[in-house]
């Protein structure tokens, strides 16, 4: 026999309310992903027909376009290279915004601001800042002495690649601040009073309460951080847009172009797809290795 | 911006300070003031471009203060403002649409999977979370709008699908678990309270710091996103505000549009002041807001986390 649903029922008034987010989130995040695994199988064009080709897609990503595994191998040398500073940063400035003295909500609406600014007007300040004729640090550099001539920062891949690095870690590490400030605000006092009495002094109580204190949550916001730099893709379009020769397209730009044919490419939603797959696998691996080896860190919750 | 708030690094204390610990206070404000440097630098610079004289900024480059001031740059975008004004209305109406219908949707999911005696939290956490991970990006959604529901060129896919977001509903989620107690929910369950009763009456009140963060977080994200238009805008009446500014920075065709609109040459408009304006235009809204939203924001981070 079936029970009767009544609004007064608990577990039918928790549905109307995840309600309109579920139908939405199932429509537009689950959904879409079986029309990617429809057209990764396609020589599908975005228009006409649509003609199942079986695995040449996955084919010739795999044998023929060493240019996708150069974009996947950029988005991983960026990633680490950025997160290696820009997490350590984020975490000392909290730490230090963290202490009780006088000025500390200044310097938060100073730090935070490169995080409220869109992608767009950041390309534009790394543009200008990294200008080889008139920019301000060919400039500066010029002043002090250290180079004769202007450096050109686009021209070559490495170049490039530190000015993006540059940019991403300017743009994303407030927001990592933040998080950690919030970790550290639910540190509660005593742990570090009782410290004091047993004469702990400022790193040991760092490596000793601080950091296993944090550890769950770090472990979270590194996460975050990890997958968020793997999913870059507006950042680069406006700061080096892939220039110079496609040398520093990431992963999200280079499916982007042959997903809408820009740069000159052809619109190839099928090949599109077939990439998108491999990279959402890709992420879905590093994540559980991730997980996996940082399952230590979780334990300390206890 | 924000220079005048309270910051008074030399206000005597009244405890005696060992030299280990004035050493360290030392070196943090230096760490801190260099960051906020670095962090406030390139907004001045933009802002004393935008006043410097054109030919001044193509010659000698960049500079603290504007050399040779003037409001050419900005004279020029507002003698025809139609086109910015439009997307001014189009990004305010994005933003706050999307981040009502955003709050109201995330808190609701977000308190629904914090409440441990929710049968299905965990099958409902983890379609959430998983999404956040294993996304395909853009493309997926696309598909789903142009292809499938036939929404291009409709305002709605433009700021619908930024209200999915899996990491605000978490992030709501910690918020709400840390202001409200278990002991509460339940005594209120005991005496007979629905989860609408407990929502609006008892969670609601206490949230403002979660609905400040999530707000603000939300907001940001309309009123910086530019490549929703980039996919879906058939029509340039439905701009973004920031894509308006990356069509005019990355496009000759935009600027061409403004010069036949002031009626100059192409050659003859301030090209780099221009774009320096454009940007301080589409930005100076959220840098004079931003101030004050923050102070919520960070005193709901104290409130919030020393609860949980």
């Amino acid at each position: 026999m079936r029970k009767k649903l009544r609004l007064s029922d608990d577990n039918v008034q928790a549905f109307l309310m995840i309600l309109p987010f579920l139908i939405g989130f199932i429509l537009f995040s689950y959904v879409p992903i079986v029309y990617i695994l429809r057209y990764a199988f396609t020589n599908y064009s975005g228009f006409g027909d649509c003609k199942f080709t079986g695995l040449a897609n996955f084919v010739r990503a795999f044998k023929r376009d060493p240019d996708f595994w150069q974009s996947l191998l950029n988005t991983v040398i960026l990633s680490a290279g950025k997160l290696a500073v820009e997490i350590p940063l984020a975490l000392l400035l909290a730490v230090l915004l963290n202490k009780k003295l006088k000025g500390m909500s200044f310097f938060r609406v100073t730090l935070f601001l490169p995080a409220i600014i869109s992608a767009v007007i950041i390309g534009l300040i790394f543009s200008l800042l990294f200008a080889s004729h008139n920019g301000m640090i060919n400039g500066i550099l010029a002043n002090v002495g250290l180079i004769e001539k202007p450096i050109n920062w686009f021209n070559t891949k490495w170049k490039a690649m530190l000015i993006l690095g540059i940019a991403s870690v300017w743009q994303n590490y407030g927001i990592n601040m933040i998080f950690f400030l919030m970790a550290l605000q639910s540190i509660p006092q005593e742990l570090y009073d009782c410290a004091s009495i047993d004469g702990a002094t400022g790193l040991t109580r760092f490596f000793k309460i601080t950091l296993p204190m944090i550890a769950p949550i770090f472990q979270s916001i590194l996460l975050m951080a990890i997958v968020g730099s793997l999913k870059v893709c507006d950042l680069v379009i406006s700061c080096t847009n892939g220039q110079p020769g496609g040398t520093t397209e990431v992963v999200m730009t280079y499916i982007y172009k042959s997903f809408f044919g820009k740069s000159g490419r052809n619109i190839e939603v099928g090949y599109a797809s077939a990439m998108a797959l491999i990279t959402a696998i890709f992420l879905g691996i590093v994540t559980f290795v991730y997980l996996k080896a940082t399952k230590r860190l979780k334990e300390y919750e206890g | 911006m924000a220079k005048d708030l309270d910051f008074e690094p030399s206000a005597p204390k009244t405890i005696k300070k060992s030299t280990g610990t004035k050493i360290f206070e030392a070196v943090a404000y230096l760490l801190l003031a260099a960051g906020s440097i670095i962090c406030v630098l390139p907004f001045i610079i933009i802002v004393s471009g935008s006043f410097t004289d054109n030919s001044t900024i193509l010659t000698q480059g960049y500079s603290l203060l504007p050399k040779n001031f003037t409001f050419s740059a900005y004279e020029t975008i507002f003698r025809s403002p139609k086109d910015i004004l439009q997307a001014y209305k189009m990004t305010i109406y994005y933003t706050v649409v999307g981040t009502g219908l955003g709050l109201l949707m995330i808190t609701l999911t977000g308190y629904v999977i914090s409440r441990k005696e929710f049968k299905y939290r965990n099958t409902v956490s983890f379609l959430i979370y998983f999404t956040s991970i294993f996304g395909g990006g853009m493309i997926p959604w696309y598909l789903m709008y142009a292809n499938v529901l036939q929404l291009k060129g409709s305002t709605l896919a433009i700021w619908f699908p930024a209200l999915m977001s899996p990491f605000l509903v978490i992030l709501m989620r910690t918020f709400i678990v840390g202001a409200v107690p278990d002991a509460i929910t339940e005594s209120a369950k005991i005496d007979g309270a629905g989860h609408f009763t407990i929502f609006f009456k008892i969670v609601l009140p206490v949230l403002k710091p979660g609905l400040a963060t999530v707000g603000l977080f939300l907001a940001l994200g309309y009123w910086n996103d530019w490549y929703r238009s980039s996919m879906f805008s058939t029509n340039s009446s439905t701009w973004q505000l920031q894509f308006y500014l990356y069509d005019l920075l990355n496009a000759t065709t935009a600027m061409k549009q403004m010069a036949s609109n002031v009626s100059m040459k192409t050659a003859d408009l301030p090209t780099e002041s221009v774009k320096l304006a454009m940007a301080v235009v589409a930005t100076g809204p959220v840098l004079l807001v931003y101030p004050f939203v923050q102070r919520f924001f960070v005193s709901g981070i104290t409130v919030g986390a020393v609860k949980g």
